[in-house]
């Protein structure tokens, strides 16, 4: 299992350094205020409900940013948080709660709900710098303003050779207590290298 | 409240709390949030210029909420009536919580080059030093002007008649009223022939730090969006202006600089601006000149020192109180006051009228009076005891 699946990152093949917190992480990146983050978003939003129209159209939109976001996202999460490959899923869902929403968004979330198999897990997020300021008018009720991360998870989860579906079951903006993210993997993808070694 | 049918579980948006601001988000977030707003954009459009359009009228959205925001966090609901108040506000303020810090704003090299011409036709031994042509005006920048005009306040004012004397008033040291010589491209030249055109000019906008920009796009800028901001901010202050951004090359720098440029619509009143700062300067300037005493006119000293440091000319008008000049006003930056012992005269400033009162005994309002007066240019008629002023009546 371990030997045929690749290194992800050319970074991390060297000597194992020890895997950094997201709380070191976020301190040491560059960052920017939050507000504009939030107002930002609200533009994207806004420009979509506006050409789309459609607000399932919206969230599929918002969805596909998400993942060209979280195709190059992983990256950069690889890359400077130096951790090391993820037992299981349970540790990527860990992983990805703890270190990777710090790091960029500066929140942390809490990981809940696993199903009896370990591929199913709840993300909690309890602070969205999203969603600052939004409320939902009555003509959007069936949008998911922060469908964008879904689609960030899945695209940059899909890059480790994970496909999963990722949904979500509670949502803050239409009445719920806090943002809660199902993530489920569906399955392992072994790496494809493209060429073979014996043709 | 919680699970009573259909009822909100948290209470209206309104009513939460408004944050710090102090919340941070890592660059490469918003980097990449950025990147999917143009990428987006670009699969809507068929043209550089309407893709411009489409980020400025993101950016103006997001204007418009910065504004509010600002204003009720920031400057406790103060509006801004000025248009020098507005444009600090813009790049300190605004600058400063979107992007981290405070910027120069520059503005028509013509401005200045006016002012200079002004006070180098006094004075012979001046032309030598203070000569616009002597120097490169490159952009300059607020202090620039801000010192061109001290300097003018207190040439005409006070009748200075040489270099020397202005130098014994010992306000500051005359080495601080040079330009800045910046090198500017020749596109940016050609802006800065109007009077109403102002330009915020950063090395490298936040947003373009990870974007290139194709040859085949042209002129396309990514601070659009920023322009757009800018014009958002502007536009519900109640100052309609033009916002474009335009990268300006710098030799010996690989990535060129970026100027946003602001033009505003003709109903703002552009003018009034420099004529408010002048009267405010020299109404400071003279009182340096009754100061009696040495503490007197090192309290005005370190006033002005401050100014001059600071690139801000608001905080000018809201320079700290002492029993010398204070502004009572917290809203009103035209309210001038001199106080000592047995004395207190007010005066107050509004657009083109001059309000004067106060305990005349010793202290001879009338010059300073006069004196503003030289430095707007224009006669002011004394009409006399005030009767109604702004529709209020005043007996």
């Amino acid at each position: 299992f371990e030997e045929t699946k690749a290194q992800h990152s050319p970074f991390t093949s060297m000597a194992p350094v020890a895997p950094r917190s997201g709380d070191v992480i976020f301190a040491s990146v560059e960052r920017v205020n939050a507000e504009l983050f939030t107002l930002t978003y609200g533009a994207i939003v806004r420009q979509l409900i506006t050409d789309l129209e459609e607000v399932e159209e919206v969230n599929k939109q918002l969805d596909q940013m998400g993942y060209n976001i979280g195709i190059r996202l992983i990256d950069e999460f690889l890359a400077k948080s130096n951790v090391s490959r993820c037992v299981d899923f349970k540790e990527t869902a860990e992983v990805i709660a703890k270190v990777g929403f710090k790091m960029f968004l500066g929140v942390t979330a809490s990981v809940t709900n696993w199903d009896a198999e370990g591929t199913c897990c709840s993300l909690i997020l309890e602070d969205n710098p999203l969603v600052d300021f939004v409320e939902l008018p009555e003509t959007c009720q069936g949008l998911y303003y922060c469908n964008i991360l879904s689609g960030v998870v899945r695209g940059a989860l899909e890059m480790v050779s994970m496909k999963t579906e990722v949904t979500w079951l509670r949502d803050m903006l239409r009445g719920d207590d806090a943002f809660e993210l199902q993530v489920k993997l569906l399955k392992q993808v072994p790496e494809e290298y493209p060429y073979k070694d014996d043709e | 409240m919680i699970g009573v049918g259909k009822i909100k579980q948290y209470t209206n948006v309104l009513d939460k709390p408004l944050s710090k601001g102090k919340q941070e988000v890592s660059l490469s977030a918003f980097a990449f949030l950025f990147s999917e707003l143009v990428q987006y954009n670009q699969t809507q459009v068929d043209n550089i210029a309407e893709l411009e359009r489409r980020l400025e009228d993101a950016g103006y959205a997001v204007g418009a909420r910065v504004l509010e925001l600002l204003c009720h966090r920031e400057k406790g609901n103060r509006r801004e009536t000025r248009l020098l108040g507005i444009l600090s506000f813009v790049h300190s303020t605004v600058w400063k919580v979107l992007f981290g810090k405070a910027l120069e704003i520059g503005f028509g090299g013509t401005l200045v080059k006016k002012v200079l011409m002004e006070v180098s036709d006094r004075f012979q031994d001046m032309k030598d030093g203070l000569l616009p042509d002597a120097w490169d005006l490159g952009e300059p920048t607020m202090v620039d002007l801000w010192s061109c005009l001290v300097l003018r306040s207190a040439v005409q004012g006070s009748r200075i008649e040489s270099l020397a004397a202005l130098q014994q008033m010992n306000l500051f040291p005359l080495e601080q009223i040079k330009p800045n010589c910046s090198p500017v491209a020749d596109s940016l030249e050609k802006g800065t022939e109007h009077e109403d055109e102002y330009m915020i000019s950063e090395k490298e906008l936040l947003v373009n730090r990870f974007i290139s920009i194709l040859k085949d796009m042209g002129t396309f800028n990514c601070g659009a969006f920023v322009a757009g901001i800018v014009r958002g901010v502007l536009d519900s202050a109640g100052f309609p202006a033009v916002v474009t951004a335009h990268f300006v090359p710098v030799e010996g720098q690989l990535r060129p600089r970026t100027t946003i440029l602001i033009k505003f619509a003709e109903e703002v009143d552009t003018a009034s601006f420099m004529s408010d700062m002048s009267l405010g300067l020299n109404a400071l300037l003279h009182l340096n000149l009754h100061a009696k005493g040495t503490t007197e006119r090192s309290k005005i000293r370190m006033m002005f020192t401050q100014v001059s440091c600071s690139l801000s000319l608001v905080s000018m008008f809201e320079l700290v109180p002492s029993d010398l000049v204070s502004i009572s006003s917290e809203t009103n930056a035209s309210l001038f006051i001199y106080r000592n012992a047995s004395d207190v005269a007010y005066i107050l400033v509004c657009v083109d009228d001059i309000v004067n009162t106060g305990n005349h005994n010793s202290y001879d309002i009338e010059h300073i009076s006069q004196s503003a007066y030289h430095v707007v240019g224009c006669l002011i008629k004394d009409v006399g005891q005030l009767h109604d002023f702004l529709g209020v009546g005043v007996n």
